[in-house]
């Protein structure tokens, strides 16, 4: 199993290039559970690094660095779910356009059937559900993130499994 | 960090979820990206920052298969060819700003709304972390927010559809003799506009599938309206926008025109 977003070293000592190296395998992961599609995320990852970048120097560390850059993955995810959604478009709702021959056929039919049920949720609901779930926060770390109250972070959670289990069984009947 | 009074998660095995669905899950936690993903967007970030990111080449991890973008090419001509296309391409963009230009439009763009990061780059000597605290996020987040607000263009990338189609040898050598000779050309545009332009022509008579169109044109743009030639200025910048939508270089092609 991946693991999280790494705890980075202290930002006192770290360098942007360091930060970078420990988290952009997370940060493409988790934009693409919060809807980024395929083909948008080098430039949705970029725009979140270029957040961490310029924000690094008014990061006062009130929150985990790891918590900080995940609330800014959800905040570039929302924009660009937003921009999508006036463009007409459905961010995810496709198979993944990654033409990399080393991207196993399974994983891509799993992700697939992942990001369908995904983007079944309401993106509050989706952005607890990933990072308690797939990102394996916890959950004071979820509500930090969100940017909500903790037990509106557990609330969302509850609907988010309801609503995907839900989904999961419709699309279990329909196959 | 655990809490017991956390709900049980469903990749717990004894949790309620349906096996398959977990599975499904655990594809996802499981999921890493590619090293050719993160060797890109390290690249694509060490031109849009510049060299204050200090996200130098990192040849291990480049992609060691062929994906299609720009960046995945040149860093695949850096496999092959010990990092010299990485670092003809980044000596491009990061070393060589004219020095009688105020913004150079062939440095990496920034965002409208944000301050220059190739001016006043932030310290990453912070303030060190403290224990987090619930109401953290929001004044953290307000420069970030503010970032993306105005830097976000979540059109397609232009770069999806500019697929390298050359063969990994030839490609290595190509993308290498592009760099130079735009190399050439950002080295000659402070001073001498019109070889730039020159050189910017030449570029895109010997490369039919140019890697680094988008940089060329940039380059170009920059050197008509150094000749003063501004309405051809303009045209050459529509029609960047419109074939490059979504490009990193728009938001400083915009600065540099004001």
């Amino acid at each position: 199993m991946t693991p999280a977003l790494k705890q980075p070293a202290p930002v006192a000592t770290a360098g942007f290039a360091t930060i970078f190296d420990e988290n952009a395998p997370y940060v493409l992961r988790a934009l693409r559970h919060l809807g980024v599609a395929d083909r948008d995320l080098q430039d949705q990852s970029q725009e979140a690094f270029v957040a961490v970048f310029r924000g690094l120097e008014g990061f006062a560390g009130r929150s985990s660095l790891r918590t900080w850059i995940y609330g800014i993955c959800l905040r570039v995810a929302s924009n660009y779910r937003r921009r999508a959604y006036i463009r007409s478009e459905r961010p995810v709702a496709e198979p993944p356009e990654r033409a990399d021959p080393s991207d196993p056929v399974a994983e891509r039919q799993e992700w697939s059937r992942l990001g369908a049920l995904l983007d079944r949720l309401d993106a509050d609901k989706r952005e607890v559900f990933v990072l308690y779930e797939l990102e394996e926060l916890s959950m004071k770390e979820v509500a930090e993130a969100c940017d909500c109250p903790l037990q509106t972070a557990y609330s969302r959670l509850h609907a988010a499994r309801r609503r995907l289990l839900e989904e999961y069984h419709r699309q279990e009947q329909s196959r | 960090m655990i809490d017991e009074r956390e709900p049980r998660r469903w990749s717990a095995r004894n949790s309620e979820v349906p096996d398959e669905l977990r599975a499904l899950l655990g594809a996802g936690r499981a999921h890493a990206p590619a090293a050719g993903d993160v060797a890109e967007l390290r690249q694509r970030l060490a031109l849009r920052l510049g060299p204050e990111a200090g996200l130098g080449p990192q040849t291990s991890l480049l992609p060691a298969a062929p994906t299609g973008s720009t960046l995945q090419l040149l860093g695949r001509v850096a496999a092959v060819a010990g990092g010299v296309g990485t670092a003809a391409l980044l000596g491009l963009w990061l070393s060589s700003t004219p020095p009688s230009a105020g913004p150079s439009s062939t440095s990496p763009p920034a965002p409208e709304s944000a301050p220059s990061v190739l001016t006043a780059p932030p310290s990453v000597t912070a303030p060190p972390v403290t224990a987090p605290a619930v109401e953290a996020t929001t004044a953290e987040a307000a420069p970030a927010t503010a970032s993306p607000d105005s830097a976000i263009d979540t059109t397609p990338p232009a770069a999806a559809a500019r697929t390298a189609h050359t063969k990994r040898a030839p490609a290595a050598a190509l993308a290498s003799s592009e760099a130079e000779l735009l190399r050439r050309a950002q080295a000659a545009l402070a001073e001498r506009p019109r070889e730039a332009l020159r050189l910017t022509a030449e570029h895109q008579r010997r490369f039919a599938r140019p890697a680094l169109s988008e940089e060329r044109e940039v380059i170009a743009i920059e050197a008509l309206r150094r000749l003063g030639k501004k309405s051809a200025a303009e045209q050459r910048e529509a029609a960047f926008e419109r074939r490059y939508r979504g490009s990193v270089h728009q938001g400083k092609l915009r600065d540099s025109a004001r």
